[in-house]
């Protein structure tokens, strides 16, 4: 386990045994990727940062449920992350469909702004991950993009698409692969 | 299907199942796989990096102070230990159960670091198999102890408190009778918080199907105070819970039937 995630580890341990200094901590060292995953999935930055709130009480709660051997601490963060933002993303669906207004509101992006300095090490990995998305033929790329951002399964990313079924389960298999033989390449 | 093929195929729902993309059919069909199957399982959480670098391909947004701010304030304020009481308590499981678990953390990242370089071509070999085997079972091991551990501390961290708070002249010797002599026993009450600790040394060991029960005796009536076992050495803490805020005028232990009785019976080793 690298040093930093050690650190997070031990972090989550003491935020298990309600150490609220330790829980600032893990707040500052993980929020601003936490926030960018939930603004680039709700679009709304508003709602992305009352999400936020919900993601980290959630880490708060239930800090003792995190296994070192299933995930690092910042991906359990950025899994939780992402299914409160799936969820908001699927009720939101649903009123929107019940309201059914024909003036439609559009996913409006609030104001985003830059997340200052970052550490050297996130931003060179962060740059590798959009070299390896960059890396993969276009629909690959769409394709994984809807499931993971806008919480979509196989079947809806087809039916957004138009593309049939099994072209889209191949497309999503054969991305990941790609991604993850870039990701893990030396 | 055979099974070699069954298998293949769970694998390549993999990791449409770490990116949340597989369809409710499919994904019942995975877990109720998953659920028996290990190596599937560490297949999948092989996948965790390259969805968490997914995650994290989105640039970062710095949240605004008010939302810390709030979100910290709300922390506080839901800390269950947050006023007087178990404060202490819990701050005290803090630096050796955080060492324990940077154990933990560090066994795992073993097992995580042998599990990342597994490759799962005919190169795995089954020697790699059995060392992330062990390392598992160790850090299985591991937890455990921590569990342990965090018991451990947290009965002794209230023996300190009580021991830390009891005022001076609370403290009451119990002497070995006839029936066990070299038996005694200290035992510190905090009246005020209604606790004490009983240290008794040099008793007998018992019969499984026997227990040493305390009690107080205030007007001729007996009360249960709690039933205890010894430890190897002859030696045994009992925490009391209920002590009465007027001292009793004597504290007593008996040998009474498991589980204890509401009545002494047995015959008495220690007074005071």
């Amino acid at each position: 386990m690298p040093a930093p995630e050690l650190q997070d580890a031990v972090l989550l341990g003491r935020v298990a045994h309600g150490d609220p200094t330790a829980f600032a901590a893990l707040f500052d060292r993980h929020s601003s990727v936490v926030l960018g995953l939930l603004v680039r999935m709700l679009g709304r930055r508003p709602e992305a940062e009352e999400l936020l709130q919900d993601v980290f009480l959630q880490v708060w709660r239930e800090a003792g449920r995190y296994r070192p051997d299933a995930a690092s601490p910042r991906g359990w963060i950025l899994m939780i992350a992402r299914s409160r933002a799936v969820d908001r993303i699927r009720s939101r669906a649903a009123r929107e469909r019940r309201e059914a207004t024909a003036a439609g509101e559009g996913p409006a992006v609030g104001a985003v702004e830059p997340a200052g300095p970052e550490r050297l090490e996130r931003r060179e990995r962060r740059t590798r991950v959009a070299a390896a998305l960059a890396t993969l033929p276009p629909e690959q790329r769409r394709a994984i993009e809807h499931a993971f951002f806008d919480g979509l399964t196989h079947r809806e990313v087809a039916e957004r698409l138009g593309e049939p079924l099994g072209t889209v389960k191949s497309r999503i298999l054969l991305g990941m692969r790609k991604l993850r033989e870039a990701l893990e390449a030396p | 299907m055979n099974d070699a093929t069954r298998h293949d195929r769970y694998a390549e729902l993999l990791p449409a199942h770490a990116l949340g993309a597989l369809d409710p059919e499919e994904r019942r069909e995975l877990e109720a796989h998953l659920a028996g199957c290990a190596e599937c399982r560490e297949r999948l959480a092989a996948w965790g990096a390259t969805v968490e670098a997914l995650a994290e391909s989105a640039p970062p947004v710095r949240p605004s102070p008010e939302v810390r701010e709030r979100l910290l304030a709300r922390v506080e304020a839901s800390r269950p230990e947050s006023g007087a009481g178990l404060g202490p308590r819990r701050a005290g499981l803090g630096p050796l159960a955080v060492a324990a678990s940077v154990l933990v953390a560090l066994a795992a990242g073993l097992v995580a670091g042998l599990v990342a370089t597994r490759s799962w071509t005919d190169r795995e070999t089954a020697e790699r198999r059995a060392e992330v085997a062990a390392l598992e079972e160790r850090l299985a091991e591991s937890r455990q102890e921590v569990e342990a551990i965090r018991l451990r501390l947290a009965a002794l961290t209230e023996l300190t408190e009580i021991l830390a708070t009891a005022p001076p002249g609370r403290e009451i010797l119990l002497a070995g009778l006839e029936t066990a002599p070299e038996g005694q026993g200290r035992l510190y009450v905090d009246p005020a918080a209604g606790r004490g600790v009983l240290v008794a040394g040099n008793l007998r060991p018992l019969p499984e199907d026997r227990v040493y029960q305390l009690w107080t005796i205030a007007d001729g009536v007996p009360r249960s105070a709690g039933i205890f076992r010894p430890g190897p050495g002859g030696a045994a803490l009992h925490l009391v819970e209920d002590v009465p805020a007027v001292a009793p005028d004597a504290w007593a232990v008996t040998v009474e039937p498991a589980g204890g009785v509401p009545q002494p019976t047995g015959a008495m080793v220690l007074r005071g």
